[in-house]
């Protein structure tokens, strides 16, 4: 098998990385890397605003109304009311 | 030259009686021991490996086999275990293999979102509708998994206690949808014509005329 390049052994692991899933070796191992590599550096960053965005999403996420409704039902059952 | 010790002359001679007995109540299986390791293997290189192990295992674990009992059960029972863990170390090993395969593929769809003008679709445009809706078109499966990683921040392992599911799964699943997510993402971008690319690049000194 020919030697992977430095480039793709830090590219293999961008999904751990960011997830903050790799041990401290390979991250200061991947830091140093990204620090010289520009290409490198524009795929993570990528990633990144990828994820960002999904975190983001979650404000689009309206709960449904329905569901809303029936949870509502069920606490006042227990006493909960929202005109307290 | 010395003479042997006493001691060492009775550790010679029980460890000579030990590899008489394993020679006389094990080895005869080796060739039903090689027909269960083919079967098990299917094909002959593994089965020999497999064989070989079994045996060496057997040999340093010869104290706990209780004499009188069927030696050919015993030595299959090692070797379906050794069979076993091998086939988990593998498994291990491809699943990692796939892990790496997809941080591989994040980087070649960023490289395809640059040719096609949308690697700024992240950061620039509001893609909160599309990415619901990408998020809701996914396999259960990998849609509960980015759901709670991805969208609610949980850990991996919050994920893999939630779905009762091994962290690898989590990682394989989490990794394969991210992959389908920013493909369809990265569609919708495209045909949606956020491409800076496929817009005619401005007439040379266009700005300067008004």
């Amino acid at each position: 098998m020919p030697p992977r390049s430095i480039c793709e052994s830090v590219v293999r692991q961008l999904w751990p990385y960011l997830d903050g899933a790799v041990d401290e070796s390979a991250r200061e191992m991947i830091i140093a890397h990204l620090e010289e590599c520009a290409m490198c550096r524009s795929h993570f960053d990528f990633a990144q605003a990828f994820l960002d965005a999904v975190a983001r999403s979650r404000s689009d996420v309206q709960p449904d109304e329905r569901l809303r409704v029936r949870v509502l039902a069920a606490l006042s059952t227990e006493g909960f009311s929202l005109t307290a | 030259m010395t003479q042997p010790t006493r001691a060492t002359a009775a550790h010679a001679t029980a460890s000579d009686a030990r590899n008489r007995e394993f020679a006389d109540v094990a080895l005869p299986h080796l060739p039903s021991l090689a027909r269960v390791a083919m079967a098990l293997a299917g094909n002959e290189a593994d089965a020999d490996d497999l064989v070989q192990e079994t045996f060496l295992r057997a040999y340093k674990h010869w104290h706990t086999f209780e004499r009188g009992s069927d030696c050919r059960r015993w030595l299959s029972t090692i070797c379906r275990n050794a069979f076993l863990e091998q086939r988990r170390r593998e498994a291990r090993s491809v699943a990692v293999e796939d892990q790496e395969l997809e941080s591989l593929a994040a980087a070649r769809l960023h490289n395809h979102a640059r040719a096609s003008g949308v690697d700024h679709m992240f950061t620039r445009l509001d893609l909160g509708p599309a990415i619901s809706a990408a998020i809701a078109a996914l396999e259960p499966p990998f849609r509960d998994v980015v759901v709670l990683a991805d969208v609610e921040g949980f850990t991996y392992e919050e994920v893999a206690e939630s779905l009762s599911i091994p962290v690898g799964t989590v990682r394989s699943r989490l990794y394969r949808a991210r992959r389908h997510l920013q493909e369809a993402l990265l569609q919708y971008a495209i045909d949606a014509g956020f491409s800076t690319a496929s817009a005619a690049p401005p007439a040379p000194g266009a700005n300067r005329t008004r």
